[in-house]
């Protein structure tokens, strides 16, 4: 069930990281949002990183969207996460189409995993399908190119492992007499996958790989299939929850070889503190993506200067005169 | 110009005090602590401002943790980009603001913007801005920037300059070429008072010999008869007016018989001799004459003749280093002092420049000196008869400071005693906190100049010596073998 790794040795490969962020201002005359991705990838030589490469730079401009007037709290956030996903697969295609360079490895932050919207706002159904178009069209890219691309899951809140459990035992727990000591099913029941494979996993060691159940589109669906496994990479961490979609024409066991390949690559990236195992290039692009708060107040203070008018004002709740 | 930085707000820059700038990666190599740097302000005048502090930050090392990666083979530095988030924060102190066109330096009144682009001033800019004369004495080039330190000499001289510095850091090499300058100057008279001897090695290739005397301890006399009763006083603080009285007596008694050829020894046997005086105060007076005359210093005649001593350009060194009695030293140095600074009063003498090498012995704070009082004379009203000091010392906070404070320019080298360097912060006029953190960093060689002299202080280096001085000096190892050698050749010859 459970499968030890060998870190692998890096050196000589382009690994990238993307990440975005994004932001939100609910003004008087109507609510915007900033977003911010970037990819950034380093060539590691054996004692050092030959170079690092930002795109499309190491400080990219803000990108700005103004939000319908009349969505619903929730709308606003899915708005917002659907278009910084979609911002984030724009820049991973690319940075696929135009690096000169062979990208050998790309870490994405998060879970590809975006529920639909449940909305009747077109826009955001169009943004939604959007995001799919891009996500179909990035996995075909990375195919193509022979790129091995994943999804790192910091937090993950998951309890497939956990259900499953809670099924099968009832049937084997004759076997386990300790288990019967303990109100276990209430332990499953208040336990999500992360919690129990941080006990089960030992550094450098995965979980079995499960398949997900995401739909993208039909032709994209006859072609590709979504894993998921658990990866801890330091002892004093939870492991990281890694997904990555995989053809459907190749076998059981070149699956099971990409998956251990692309794991004992992120290994040794990750590896740096006995309390925080998260790969290096993700770190790197979350920094970089990061919007600062002093910057959107710069910001805010520009655009009040150019148009002072009073759609263009924060909330007052955002500007009281009081520093309370 | 090259531009290094942009300057950057903060909660406390860009201010009248400080302004922070973020330095540009590519020119990092060219800035350095104590650096000018100038800043654009409008199109008509620019801030010219000193470097006082240097910042490096990392995100990646923000916590202590993040240096830890014992369990991967790959280090840090291996993983993470670490280099492309290190950035360097940079603090100046504005000087003055300078206008474009017509060099004018005032203080500054309003604070440059955020924005603002820095560069490495022109030396041009920094010599107006320091007040650097061009005609003035070479010391050395500012430490950066590629500037000459040329000091106007009255601005330096007039009002006294003292020399301060750890022993080894570079004071004796630093007068030397005050010296050197001096006499290339060609127009004053020096007086170097030298207890360790080390000049007399060194000036004569400064100067050819018609223009040096070094005159040994041992050779110097001073003429009883040249001095008034109250002047012998002066040597020996003990001796009481009522005795001084008497003393004053005799010595008018022989001058009239001996035809002012008297030494000491005459003396006392006139106070024995003499019936009227108190049997009491003949028995004191006879006391402290005594202690005067086994001094060894006094006789009939004094020598060398202090009347025909100091030409414009000669160098003229007291060494010192014969007499071990610190009393005795003290005595020679008030008595040059005294009779130059009356010659120079009555202008029987060219401009003079008194240099006192461990001025702490011959003026200090605590303890009974009897030269104290001349050396505080000449600081206090030497300035008004072109007669100036030159106080040399290692410990500072052991010189008097009203000798000390009449010294209105300063040139620091090392320090490190902290009682020293908060007695410098204390008696120099112009030297702020953030300069006097400065001092125990100094090299050897390098030097802070504060005061009259310079419109600001300036950290500089010490230029070389136009003459090839080779260093004599022993190191203890090399001391000890040659003690040994000779020890064992006189063991076996005797």
């Amino acid at each position: 069930m459970f499968i030890q790794l060998t870190p692998q040795d890096i050196s000589g490969l382009t690994i990238g990281g993307i990440d975005g962020g994004y932001t939100s201002r609910l003004l008087i005359g109507f609510d915007i949002f900033f977003f911010r991705a970037i990819a950034v990838f380093s060539t590691y030589t054996p004692e050092t990183i030959q170079k690092t490469n930002y795109y499309p730079n190491k400080t990219p401009p803000l990108e700005i969207t103004v939000a319908d007037v009349g969505l619903s709290i929730l709308e606003f956030e899915n708005l917002g996460s659907i278009k910084r996903a979609i911002i984030e697969l724009q820049v991973a295609t690319q940075v696929l189409e135009l690096s000169t360079k062979k990208i050998d490895v790309l870490l994405l932050d998060g879970s590809p995993i975006l529920r639909r919207p449940i909305t009747n706002n077109q826009r955001i159904q169009n943004f939604y399908q959007t995001y799919l178009s891009n996500l179909s069209k990035l996995v075909y890219l990375a195919s193509k190119n022979r790129v091995k691309m994943a999804w790192i899951v910091k937090d993950s809140r998951l309890n497939l492992f956990t259900r499953f459990l809670g099924k099968i035992l009832p049937f084997i727990i004759e076997f386990l007499p300790e288990l019967l000591t303990v109100d276990y099913r209430s332990i499953i029941n208040r336990s999500r996958d992360m919690d129990l494979f941080y006990y089960l996993l030992e550094p450098n060691v995965r979980s079995m790989v499960y398949q997900r159940d995401f739909k993208v589109t039909k032709e994209f669906d006859s072609k590709f299939s979504l894993y998921a496994f658990y990866l801890k990479t330091v002892p004093f961490d939870i492991p990281l929850r890694v997904e990555m979609f995989q053809s459907n024409r190749r076998n059981h066991k070149n699956l099971i070889n990409d998956i251990n390949t692309l794991s004992e690559t992120i290994l040794p990236l990750s590896q740096y503190n006995k309390t925080y195992g998260i790969p290096a290039p993700i770190v790197e692009a979350d920094a970089r993506a990061k919007i600062k708060e002093a910057e959107i107040k710069a910001l805010f203070r520009m655009i009040q200067t150019r148009f002072p008018k009073p759609e263009f004002m924060l909330k007052r709740r955002e500007r009281s005169p009081w520093k309370f | 110009m090259i531009q290094i930085g942009t300057v950057i707000a903060t909660t406390d820059s860009p201010s009248l005090e400080l302004i922070e700038l973020i330095l540009e990666k590519e020119n990092q190599s060219l800035v350095e602590k104590g650096q000018y740097v100038t800043i654009t302000k409008n199109e008509a005048s620019i801030v010219l401002g000193i470097i006082v502090s240097i910042k490096k930050y990392n995100a990646y090392y923000e916590t202590l943790d993040s240096s830890i990666h014992e369990i991967n083979s790959r280090n840090y530095e291996a993983i993470f980009p670490i280099e492309e988030w290190e950035s360097t924060k940079v603090e100046v102190k504005p000087l003055g603001e300078v206008e474009v066109n017509s060099n004018k330096v005032s203080r500054i009144k309003f604070p440059v913007s955020p924005g603002s682009k820095v560069y490495i001033s022109s030396p041009s800019i920094i010599s107006t801005f320091l007040g650097l004369d061009p005609d003035g004495i070479y010391l050395g080039n500012l430490s950066s920037n590629n500037v000459k330190v040329s000091i106007n000499l009255s601005r330096l001289l007039r009002k006294h300059l003292a020399i301060l510095a750890i022993s080894g850091a570079g004071k004796s090499y630093a007068t030397s070429i005050l010296l050197e300058e001096l006499y290339k100057y060609g127009k004053l008279g020096v007086l170097v008072i030298d207890p360790h001897g080390e000049y007399s090695s060194i000036i004569p290739f400064i100067a050819p010999k018609a223009n040096v005397e070094v005159i040994k301890g041992s050779f110097i006399s001073i003429g009883v008869p040249d001095l008034s009763a109250w002047e012998i006083s002066e040597f020996s603080p003990d001796i009481s007016v009522v005795q001084t009285r008497v003393l004053s007596t005799i010595i008018s008694n022989l001058k009239r018989d001996c035809n002012n050829l008297y030494s000491l020894q005459e003396i006392i046997q006139k106070v024995d001799t003499s019936e009227v005086i108190n049997p009491r105060t003949k028995d004191a007076l006879i006391g402290w004459l005594e202690i005067l005359r086994r001094t060894f210093l006094f006789s009939a005649k004094t020598s060398p003749n202090i009347s025909e001593l100091m030409e414009p350009g000669k160098i003229v060194i007291l060494d010192l280093s014969g007499i071990q009695s610190l009393w005795n030293r003290q005595i020679i140095a008030l008595y040059f002092l005294k009779r130059l600074y009356k010659l120079r009063m009555q202008e029987k003498i060219p401009p003079s420049l008194f240099v006192i090498e461990e001025a702490h012995q011959f003026c200090p704070q605590n303890g009974r000196s009897v030269s104290k009082r001349i050396v505080e004379t000449i600081a206090r009203e030497g300035r008004k008869f072109y007669a100036s000091l030159c106080l040399i010392s290692q410990r500072p906070v052991n010189m008097s400071v009203t000798a000390l404070s009449q010294c209105n320019s300063n040139l620091i080298l090392r320090i490190r005693n902290p009682y020293d360097q908060d007695f410098i912060g204390k008696t120099s006029e112009g030297i702020d906190r953030s300069t006097l953190k400065m001092i125990p960093s100094l090299e050897i060689g390098e030097a802070l100049l504060v005061g009259e002299a310079v419109n600001h202080p300036i950290f500089f280096k010490i230029r070389l010596r136009t003459f090839n001085s080779e260093d004599t000096s022993l190191n203890l190892g090399e001391i000890s073998e040659q003690y040994e050698k000779e020890w064992k050749f006189k063991w076996k010859k005797e």
